[in-house]
């Protein structure tokens, strides 16, 4: 069943991607996009369709059972590395096809920049998960061994799967044990990824009704504790010839399940063999109808503190960091969607990759406050993706603030942090207060809030000398009161002010200095001529800025300057414009 | 006032609307153009009674204007130059050139049209 489904997501996003013209449109983007689809099929035709895999995936249908584990290792150690070589590039599809669909695009091709997202997210997972399940049966995964905040975990835990349930309209509940130390010693992801799993699993299966996850302390001996993680559902439910194998691989209860509620069949088997590494027993009950429990227990050691970095202050509001813009370096699927989750709940703009090349080019066209940078990652590790961003050639990439993000941190860690030019660093798996804190913390040395404020003083000095918005007055004058006349110069201020805006965008992206100038130019005189002196005072600084400096970063600000001023200014003038009619 | 014509060449549309508006109620025959191809292909049919141009426009600047009027089509035909700030060089050029007048902007309606009268008064 699996090596089909794969091949059919595979054929939907070539197909997506072939309906596509790429002639039509000549943006990097396309061009971005079309590169790594080109990358993506010559890795997967020369290494899962090419020779030394095609006697191989072969036998592996055929493995389920008959074939000695030698094989099935090897297998996966093939799988693992095969998965990992398209993984890239598909997150580089995913990205920029991301990218595609945020510029402008008639309705037809929005429809099939959409239909090619679609077609490699679920491409994007049913990979993660071969690549996972071949990785830990491979024994290639690594099982991390570090002192960890179980109660912060939990809540992080909890957290997620509400927010993933919110539209579904079933409930969660909670009940932990009080008596579970805070500080435990284990892999604090896998723990994560195995609860995740099991209630993402039960959210597939359940319609109404509810989920629970049950914690307790069953046992405690000198340093070490059993936890014993109960989930139950009232889902559909499995029955008892279908139990037996539940946790074999690519095998959902019947092939109508799988039609009806997707994924790749892999989840439970991937949980079974967490379960089994760290150490416990995965278990399952279940009546048809009534619905489905998990259970297992797990030991850990007691731990005793974390080492996080110190100087969590206190002065602690999402508003501080809401509008922000941050970029995330991140490989791990679930821990992706946990920070994205929390960054969005505090107003946080995010985008979240886990390919450096993509990351990067983000960097250049976005406008990010800040980098949270995971350090260890496939291919490229935070490290050297810090290296480019502090070697880049443009200032504000240099020295925008990065945060890494790390399960295990060593002395030695700390050092090469310094010396790539990490700014701060935060221990997985962190409080949401950790988080936040970090961010309000290091968000304060970011160059452009600066920029932005010192930018505001000058245009609140020309607005207090110019108290109102506009003035129509003379305006109205030059028309010897024509009120007419006066409504069509409103027009085509609003006209050259909108076009200002549109062009100014594009060429900010472009980072094209001599139209900005020009568009600057052009539109001086209008905005004099009505003498709303505080959009020409920023207008003259995107003027000046483009004839001396170039930086970008500024020109943003300034951009978005304008932009919110002229909101402001067109609702004025409809105001102003009804005050003149109505009185004249 | 009359039937004299003024050849207005000032890509900013919508100055160019409202000084368009004050030279007719003012009764001139206004013909307004964007940029300097157009200028050059009105040239060519007519000689305006006078013209006012911005210093800057797209393909053919109001500097290049002047020469090409004066020196191309031999015609003392009053030019009134629209310059904006900080452009006190080219206007310097600008009169060097034969340009009449200049009026900086932002333009004031009510001054052109004094210094457009002043102009034509003359001829």
């Amino acid at each position: 069943m699996k090596p089909k489904n794969l091949l059919n997501q595979l054929a939907e996003l070539e197909n997506a991607l072939q309906n596509f013209s790429f002639e039509e449109l000549s943006t990097e983007d396309a061009k971005r996009l079309k590169t790594s689809f080109d990358t993506f099929r010559r890795q997967l035709e020369g290494r899962i369709f090419g020779e030394d895999l095609r006697s191989e995936s072969t036998d592996f249908n055929k493995s389920q059972g008959a074939e000695t584990d030698l094989t099935e290792n090897r297998e996966a150690r093939l799988i693992a590395t095969v998965s990992h070589e398209i993984r890239t590039p598909l997150s580089g599809i995913v990205g920029f096809a991301d990218l595609l669909g945020e510029s402008q695009l008639d309705q037809e091709q929005l429809n099939q920049v959409n239909a090619i997202r679609a077609a490699s997210k679920n491409l994007m997972d049913i990979i993660n998960e071969l690549l996972e399940y071949s990785k830990i049966l491979a024994g290639l995964e690594h099982f991390e061994k570090v002192a960890f905040n179980f109660t912060d975990l939990i809540q992080e835990t909890v957290f997620l799967c509400q927010s993933l349930q919110q539209d579904k309209g079933i409930g969660f509940k909670l009940d932990k044990d009080p008596l579970i130390p805070a500080i435990l010693v284990g892999d604090p992801t896998k723990l994560s990824q195995v609860l995740l799993n099991l209630i993402g699993n039960s959210m597939k299966f359940v319609e109404k009704g509810g989920i629970s996850l049950n914690i307790s302390l069953i046992k405690e001996r000198e340093s070490k504790v059993w936890i014993e993680f109960v989930v139950t559902d009232t889902g559909i439910g499995i029955s008892e010839g279908d139990l037996n194998h539940i946790f074999d691989s690519f095998r959902q209860a019947n092939q109508e399940i799988f039609s009806r509620y997707g994924g790749t069949g892999l989840g439970l088997s991937i949980v079974k063999q967490i379960v089994d590494k760290l150490g416990g027993e995965l278990e399952v009950s279940s009546r048809i109808g009534v619905g489905s429990t998990f259970r297992f227990t797990v030991p850990y050691e007691k731990g005793s503190t974390i080492e996080q970095p110190a100087n969590l202050n206190a002065e602690l509001s999402p508003q501080k960091v809401a509008g922000m813009q941050v970029l995330v370096f991140e490989d791990n699927l679930l821990n992706q969607r946990l920070i994205e989750k929390r960054l969005n709940s505090w107003g946080v703009l995010t985008d979240i990759t886990e390919n450096a090349y993509y990351g990067l080019e983000l960097l250049e066209k976005k406008q990010f406050d800040m980098v949270l940078m995971d350090l260890r990652m496939p291919e490229m590790d935070g490290f050297e993706v810090t290296q480019l961003i502090r070697g880049h050639q443009q200032e504000r990439l240099r020295e925008i603030p990065i945060v890494a993000l790390t399960a295990d941190f060593t002395i030695e860690d700390k050092k090469e942090c310094m010396d790539h030019g990490i700014d701060d660093y935060l221990l997985k798996p962190y409080s949401p207060e950790a988080l936040l804190s970090i961010i309000v913390k290091n968000k304060k040395r970011n160059a452009s809030v600066q920029r932005l404020d010192r930018i505001q003083d000058e245009t609140s000095q020309t607005k207090n000398s110019q108290k109102a918005l506009l003035d129509l007055k003379p305006a109205l004058e030059d028309c010897m009161g024509d009120i007419h006349m006066l409504r069509e110069l409103i027009v085509l201020y609003k006209q050259n002010a909108l076009e200002f805006i549109g062009k100014v965008k594009i060429y900010l992206q472009q980072e094209d200095f001599t139209m900005i100038r020009d568009a600057a130019h052009k539109i001086k005189c209008g905005l004099a001529m009505m003498h709303t002196y505080k959009l020409h005072s920023i207008v003259e600084q995107i003027h000046d800025n483009c004839r001396t400096t170039q930086d970008i970063a500024a020109l943003l600000v300034l951009y978005d300057q304008f932009v919110g001023e002229y909101t402001k200014v067109q609702k004025e003038l409809d105001v102003e414009m009804d005050n003149l009619e109505s009185n004249g | 006032m009359s039937d004299k014509q003024i050849l207005l060449a000032e890509d900013d549309e919508l100055l160019a609307s409202l000084l368009t508006y004050r030279l007719k109620k003012a009764g001139y025959e206004v013909i307004s153009v964007f940029d300097g191809q157009e200028v050059k292909n009105q040239l060519a049919q007519k000689i305006p009674d006078i013209i006012v141009s911005d210093i800057m426009m797209p393909y053919f600047s109001g500097i290049e204007l002047i020469e090409y009027v004066r020196n191309e089509l031999r015609s003392g035909v009053p030019i009134i130059i629209i310059s904006s700030a900080g452009n006190e060089e080219n206007v310097l050029s600008a009169f060097e050139l034969g340009a009449n007048d200049f009026i900086a902007k932002p333009v004031s309606p009510s001054e052109l049209l004094v210094r457009v009268n002043r102009e034509l008064l003359k001829v």
